[in-house]
């Protein structure tokens, strides 16, 4: 392990990174909710003093919001003297304070369609959380606009699918009416886009930190239960669990069920091998779908198990997002 | 075990025995206590523990309150307003509903909050949607002649097609305008009235302290102490509660606004105890559909028979309007939260049925036993034993907002 953070976070776990041959992805657990953005600031902010000008993907939704504080109030604090005192524990240069403008970012994912000027967008959010939140420069960013991909001069993509409703059957058929074939046309735009986002992603050597949060189905990014391990970034339909969880984001089930997404793919994460994967889970409602994740083999039902043998990758997990992992239960009934 | 090589044979029994003394405890009948009840929001008592409240308010020598700490806005949709809207101007044009207004009836007597709740409630007992459509208008009418400090029928009317013309052009999602935050709050709050009518209470015991932190933002705020700790304090001091319940989450991870009404009323009663002769009360922390416990971390385990899942689906249903098409589910299960509650209930019930195996129900003396198909989860705990996780939470919480 070359993390200084991950070192200290792991001595004072009182636990092993990896319990062979069980699990198959490292582990870091902390005690609670704002403890995981803690130790998900401070791994972030090593990354980006070794890395300046590095490709980092971070995550949308409620998880990161600790990590986003944090990483906030250090840079902020930089030079207090809690603050230094806290890098130095934690390993960190205290004398080089991160400079986040050069980095490069990549939006993970987007609702399809929505205007990217709403609120619940995440290009909304990355543009306000990150961008203009961690002081990230706008022109090295790649972001997942789409109000306009595809889409005819003086019009909008409200006026290409009126209900908000995209029929990915029109990939594979002929349009029926003008409407349809207007559509047809957007959505073979946005498949265009997709593969030239990709193809960007790959350019830069692929994504260097990537942060996530993992679905109630095991989805990273918009990759949901079941999708191809050597996906790419693409227009795709999602399942109830996560129609269910982008309810409260889209104001109700009944407009996340007919909602698409466009998202990176899982080689999209893994193309560059060095990459620093990590998961952020907290709370017992995520240990079941954890545990599937770091004991089971590779397996398109579990989305994360794509990160096994890639070296860098890890999760961070809270104790109950920790609690179905078995090694660790054995330990801990060992020590009853 | 095979593993440890260590001799586990008493185990079992240890195990059974912890079991069996939970159960007990779910089975203990409590009188002469006074219940300070607590949720963020309206739902999550009953999802809860609704089983045992059942059995609780059925000797009038407990008191009980329910008090919702924040008005829990973001669960009704634009769609679902729009509805109960349109509804109210159905209605302002019958003339027994402008007699009402005439007479006074949304002035004045507060008592006339709770006449729109047994309004309701005899339209349901009569299986009469004409009788809960004019309760649905009656309150909401009430709610907006308090917001709009407006009685006048045709100024009300133009505020109702604003209204109208807000929720038909805003896009769901949206954050609303504290005006619209309001209206949200109050159907909900209309909707936990209701609830505890089902069991006689009324505005007397049920109490709405909108928790000033609850704003609809992607990061909820933290509780102050002013704003958000002093109205639950003093609320303790009304009641002088025997037992005060709480959504349990001390590893902060199930939905923000659970963990932070946690840490609002661990202050509230740090202050509350502050005055010499004040008894502490004793906590009960629950969970529902967001995060349980195991059964090693409860201490008590209630019974549930197939009557307290019927009235649990009821009460919801006939209760909860804004929740009934399950607009935000959870990911576990599609249908409304009643329904994962009892499942929740009911998976909880096979798990400690399968340590103590099924003749310990079925052939069982007690008849709540034999005809127990599901357990609710509490943890009991004292003032001290439920700071002490409070408190580690908080300073790891402010030392972050530092």
């Amino acid at each position: 392990m070359e993390s200084n953070v991950e070192k200290v976070a792991l001595e004072r776990s009182g636990r092993e990174f990896m319990y062979k041959p069980t699990e198959k992805i490292g582990v870091i657990e902390v005690d609670n909710f704002p403890q995981l953005g803690k130790l998900t600031a401070l791994r972030f902010l090593e990354w980006v003093q070794q890395n300046p000008d590095g490709v980092v993907s971070l995550p949308t939704g409620k998880t990161p919001e600790h990590f986003i504080k944090y990483v906030n109030k250090y840079l902020k604090e930089w030079t207090a003297a809690g603050v230094q005192k806290e890098l130095q524990l934690y390993g960190l240069d205290p004398a080089k304070k991160p400079d986040l403008s050069n980095l490069h970012f990549v939006q993970i994912d987007e609702f399809y369609p929505i205007d990217p000027n709403q609120k619940n967008s995440f290009y909304y959010y990355v543009k306000k959380y990150y961008i203009d939140g961690f002081c990230l420069d706008p022109d090295k960013a790649m972001f997942m606009n789409l109000w306009h991909v595809g889409v005819p001069p003086n019009m909008t993509l409200k006026d290409v699918f009126p209900d908000g409703v995209v029929d990915l059957g029109l990939r594979n058929r002929h349009p029926t009416t003008a409407q349809e074939g207007l559509q047809k046309a957007v959505i073979e735009a946005v498949d265009q886009y997709c593969t030239d986002y990709e193809s960007r992603i790959r350019k830069m050597g692929g994504i260097g930190f990537f942060l996530g949060g993992i679905g109630p189905d095991g989805h990273i990014a918009f990759n949901i239960k079941g999708s191809d391990h050597y996906s790419t970034t693409r227009l795709t339909a999602t399942n109830y669990e996560t129609q269910a969880a982008a309810a409260s984001d889209l104001g109700g089930i009944e407009v996340s069920r007919n909602r698409l997404v466009v998202t990176i793919g899982q080689q999209t994460i893994t193309y560059n091998k060095d990459v620093t994967a990590i998961i952020i889970a907290a709370g017992e409602a995520k240990s079941r779908i954890v545990a599937e994740a770091i004991e089971n083999e590779k397996s398109n039902l579990y989305p994360a198990t794509i990160l096994q043998g890639l070296p860098n990758a890890r999760f961070y997990l809270t104790k109950g997002a920790a609690s179905r992992l078995v090694e660790r239960r054995f330990v801990d009934f060992q020590s009853t | 075990m095979r593993r440890n090589g260590k001799d586990y044979t008493k185990i079992p029994k240890s195990v059974e025995s912890s079991l069996d003394q939970k159960i007990a405890a779910g089975l203990a009948p409590i009188t002469n206590a006074t219940f300070m009840h607590t949720a963020p929001h309206h739902d999550d008592i009953m999802l809860g523990y609704l089983p045992y409240i059942n059995h609780l308010v059925r000797t009038p020598l407990n008191r009980h309150y329910f008090a919702y700490m924040t008005s829990g806005f973001n669960a009704v949709t634009n769609y679902y307003v729009l509805n109960l809207l349109e509804n109210l101007l159905k209605f302002l044009e019958k003339p027994a509903f402008r007699q009402l207004l005439e007479e006074g009836y949304f002035r004045g007597r507060s008592s006339n909050r709770d006449w729109d709740v047994y309004h309701y409630l005899d339209g349901v007992a009569s299986h009469s949607r004409t009788i809960k459509d004019e309760a649905n208008a009656r309150r909401l009418l009430r709610i907006l002649i308090y917001l709009y400090e407006e009685e006048s029928i045709e100024h009300l009317k133009d505020r109702i097609k604003e209204l109208v013309d807000y929720f038909r052009t805003q896009y769901p999602g949206k954050k609303d305008l504290a005006h619209i935050q309001m209206v949200k709050g109050m159907i909900r709050e209309w909707e936990a009235d209701l609830l505890w009518a089902h069991l006689g209470f009324n505005s007397k015991s049920v109490k709405h302290l909108r928790l000033g932190f609850y704003k609809g933002d992607m990061f909820t705020e933290d509780p102050e102490f002013a704003r958000d700790v002093r109205p639950i304090r003093r609320l303790m001091e009304q009641i002088e509660p025997d037992v005060v319940t709480l959504a349990f989450d001390p590893e902060g991870s199930g939905p923000d606004t659970h963990y932070k009404v946690m840490q609002a009323i661990a202050e509230a009663l740090k202050e509350y105890l502050k005055k010499k002769g004040r008894k502490a009360p004793q906590i009960w922390g629950y969970r529902n559909v967001w995060y349980r416990f195991h059964p090693s971390e409860a201490n008590v385990f209630v019974p549930v028979s197939l009557n307290s899942m019927a009235v649990m689906e009821s009460m919801f249903m006939y209760s909860f309007g804004s929740q009934r098409d399950a607009s935000f589910p959870s990911y576990e299960l599609d249908g409304p939260f009643s329904r994962l509650a009892q499942k929740i209930q009911a998976d909880q019930f096979q798990t400690v049925k399968t340590c103590l195996g099924d003749t310990y129900f079925n052939e069982n003396e007690h008849p709540r036993l034999r005809a127990c198909h599901g357990l609710c989860f509490i943890k009991k705990m004292t003032v001290p034993e439920f700071l002490e996780q409070t408190t580690a939470l908080k300073k790891k919480m402010e030392a972050n907002q530092k």
